[in-house]
């Protein structure tokens, strides 16, 4: 499974390092944002992305902040919530409707796993809960969702 | 019947102006007695001028005894006194002489005595009823009533020897006046209880009226002024001491001498007091120099020779809160009737300590509960905030592991990857101290010395620690001085560079301005950053507050970081506030008293 495009958000740069350098060495590729303002404008110049890794609380626009404009946009990007609040992990990824989390700190092990069955189970969700046309569908000018 | 009265007590409290009393009203006894008896046996002879002589001399000694209760509440001249003595002996000696029938002038001259002393004694009882209150003040104008009455029917007495034609309408008027004479010395000497009641109702309101009014949380000293000056109106008496019982030292302190008590030992009332808290029983002693001679110069320094004393204890349980005592350097001659009144407003005051000790234990329970919360909170904070070092540690580990299995041989790779995780276990050390100072600072352990400062080599100093170049920082200012910690205060500003630089934009201005205003200092610390919403700008320094614009919390977030900043400026005696438009950045600004305000350098 490699090839898979993946979005890492994180405002916190030594980790923002160690997640894309473990994922880039699975095979995936990772780009980046700081913040989630940053990675809307990623998504808005046409990227499409097979995952995005999302810390919750940053700067600027936050992880649910982020979320909301997604689907604002009628964007469909399966999420994965990374937060070091561990014990709110769960609750955060309800919030968003995010298709998995992992809290911080993590095993890196823990991690590629994570991403893997995330990315593995995108497709099945994906079918099971496509943005209904009544919310617009993909937006031409941010790129389509993936589908 | 006054007499009775009056006897009973001189028999339970022997005080000199007890003693007075009886003695006084014994001689009106005596005087009525013989009276009422020469109705129905009219003594012949020789037993008719002896019994005359002495009743004669009886009567001529009442304004004399009269003179003598006076002079337990007021000084009377030694002149006055004298001078009636002399009066009193020469009339006495008269009836000797001349034994009757009495002459015109004699008489006369008799009731003049009596009549120009009396006068005396009334103006005496008058001038007493100004410089007293409540109870007393109501007996002393009966007093002077009763002497008013008492001169008024001699004089009748004696018109009726001038001009013996009227004698019926004398008789009456003497009668009306002997009335009057009864009745005033009676509600002065022994009022009712409900006559009592009814004149110390009033003191008993104000003083009800003044604990009411009192705060509970109120400190210790201020309440003993207020309770002081309420008993001392309510009792008219010039000196109030409130003493409590101290558990530490196991003696009664009272608050507003705890200073100087030392020297002020051995404390006349003190030994009163200290028989009245452990018998839990009022007391008054009238003549503290009789009873105790061995400290009459104390005595008489502090002007207590008369002490009444009360236990402050509620009527259920028997918890005793210390003694409250009434002392003056004259008794009056009620004293000893006013130690009622004194134990209930003790017992007054004992009610309200009573609830000032359950209203200041629930403060206690209540900022108890509120430390343990702030602790908990801390620390599950200081855990999520160490979390993310943390996270880069171990994943830096991990990933140096998998790369020494996977690439053994990438030496150079590897190599960095060690480095990066020695940096990033140094970050985790540095983060782990300041949560350590954090902690401190949050304990209220602020030990540093205050330091005149330069503000702006403060400002470099910090400005030059952190490493961003994504902003332009900037340090406005020249020599701008004040007495701070440096420590704490780098901490303030630390975190307010940091906040600013984290939430500018990349390429934002940092602007860090020192001035000085008058007798402070200013300090602004400017980003164009995001900037705050006004919703949140008036939470920014509450403990924990995340602003929904800011979103991350932590020491160098926007959590406790702020409100420790407040903390540290406050106790400082500063202020700091935020000024803040959305989209346009923020502002941060402090102000600091340049000098050390009162207690603060010394003390260190």
């Amino acid at each position: 499974m490699t090839g898979e495009r993946i979005l890492v958000v994180e405002d916190e740069p030594a980790i923002l390092n160690l997640v894309r350098e473990v994922l880039a060495e699975e095979g995936y590729e990772v780009t980046h944002a700081t913040n989630g303002a940053d990675a809307l404008q990623a998504i808005a110049v046409g990227a499409t992305f097979d995952l995005v890794v999302l810390d919750m609380w940053m700067p600027v626009v936050n992880g649910w902040q982020f979320a909301a404009a997604l689907t604002e946009r009628g964007l469909r990007v399966p999420l994965l919530v990374m937060t070091a609040a561990s014990s709110h992990a769960p609750a955060y990824a309800r919030d968003i409707g995010a298709i998995g989390f992992i809290g911080k700190p993590f095993d890196v092990d823990q991690l590629v796993l994570a991403v893997r069955n995330a990315v593995e189970a995108d497709g099945h969700v994906d079918g099971l809960d496509r943005p209904s046309a009544d919310r617009g569908g993909p937006d031409p000018d941010f790129g389509a969702a993936p589908a | 019947m006054i007499f009775a009265i009056v006897l009973a007590r001189a028999l339970r409290h022997p005080e000199p102006a007890v003693i007075d009393t009886v003695v006084f009203f014994g001689a009106v006894v005596f005087l009525v007695a013989t009276g009422v008896a020469q109705l129905f046996v009219t003594p012949q002879g020789q037993g008719a001028i002896v019994l005359s002589v002495v009743r004669g001399t009886v009567a001529l000694s009442l304004p004399y005894l009269l003179l003598r209760l006076v002079d337990d509440f007021a000084l009377v001249p030694l002149v006055v006194r004298s001078l009636a003595i002399a009066g009193g002996v020469m009339g006495i000696a008269s009836l000797v002489v001349f034994p009757p029938p009495y002459s015109v002038p004699h008489v006369l001259l008799l009731v003049a005595y009596f009549v120009v002393l009396q006068s005396y004694n009334t103006v005496r009882f008058i001038g007493a009823v100004g410089a007293h209150v409540g109870v007393t003040r109501a007996r002393m104008r009966a007093a002077a009533w009763g002497s008013g009455c008492l001169a008024l029917a001699l004089l009748f007495a004696g018109a009726a020897a001038a001009a013996p034609a009227w004698q019926g309408l004398w008789t009456n008027l003497v009668a009306v006046g002997g009335a009057g004479c009864g009745l005033g010395y009676f509600l002065a000497f022994a009022p009712p209880r409900s006559f009592l009641r009814y004149w110390e109702a009033p003191a008993i309101r104000d003083f009800l009226a003044s604990m009411v009014r009192l705060p509970a949380q109120d400190p210790i000293l201020r309440i003993e002024e207020v309770v002081e000056r309420a008993t001392a109106a309510a009792m008219g008496a010039p000196n109030v001491l409130m003493m409590l019982w101290d558990e530490e030292r196991q003696r009664l302190v009272a608050p507003r001498l705890a200073e100087d008590d030392a020297q002020r030992a051995p404390q006349p009332e003190l030994t009163v007091a200290s028989r009245v808290f452990r018998d839990r029983r009022p007391l008054a002693v009238l003549d503290t120099i009789a009873s105790d001679p061995a400290n009459a110069e104390v005595y008489r320094r502090l002007g207590a020779t008369a002490v009444l004393a009360a236990p402050i204890m509620v009527d259920s349980g028997d918890r005793c809160y210390g003694v409250l005592s009434a002392f003056a350097d004259r008794a009056s001659v009620f004293s000893a009737d006013e130690l009622p009144l004194l134990s209930l407003l003790a017992r007054h005051l004992g009610g309200f300590l009573q609830r000032r000790e359950f209203v200041m234990n629930m403060r206690d329970l209540e900022a108890r509960e509120t430390a343990t919360r702030m602790k908990d909170e801390f620390l599950s904070a200081a855990a999520h905030d160490l979390r993310t070092p943390l996270t880069v540690v171990l994943g830096l580990a991990q990933l140096l592991q998998r790369h020494l299995r996977t690439r053994p041989e990438a030496i150079e790779a590897n190599l960095e990857e060690a480095e990066r995780l020695t940096e990033a276990a140094q970050r985790m050390w540095r983060m782990t101290d300041e949560v350590l100072d954090a902690s401190r600072l949050e304990a209220g352990e602020f030990t540093g010395e205050r330091r005149r400062t330069d503000l702006v080599v403060l400002a470099r100093d910090v400005v030059s620690t952190i490493p961003s170049p994504r902003h332009r920082l900037e340090v406005d200012g020249v020599r701008v001085e004040a007495e701070v910690d440096a420590d704490a205060m780098r901490h303030v500003f630390q975190n307010l560079v940091d906040n600013a630089v984290k939430f500018s934009p990349a390429g934002g201005e940092v602007r860090v301005a020192l001035r000085s205003v008058a007798d402070e200092v200013e300090v602004r610390v400017t980003d164009r950053g995001i900037g705050v919403p006004p919703h949140d700008l008036q939470h920014l320094f509450d403990r924990f507050y995340r602003g929904g614009e800011v979103g991350r919390r932590g020491f160098g977030g926007m959590g406790i970081g702020l409100f420790l900043c407040k903390r540290i400026v406050e106790e400082h005696g500063g202020r700091i506030w935020a000024e803040s438009r959305l989209g346009t950045g923020s502002e941060f600004v402090l102000r600091l008293p340049t000098g050390v305000t009162d207690n603060g350098g010394a003390a260190g």
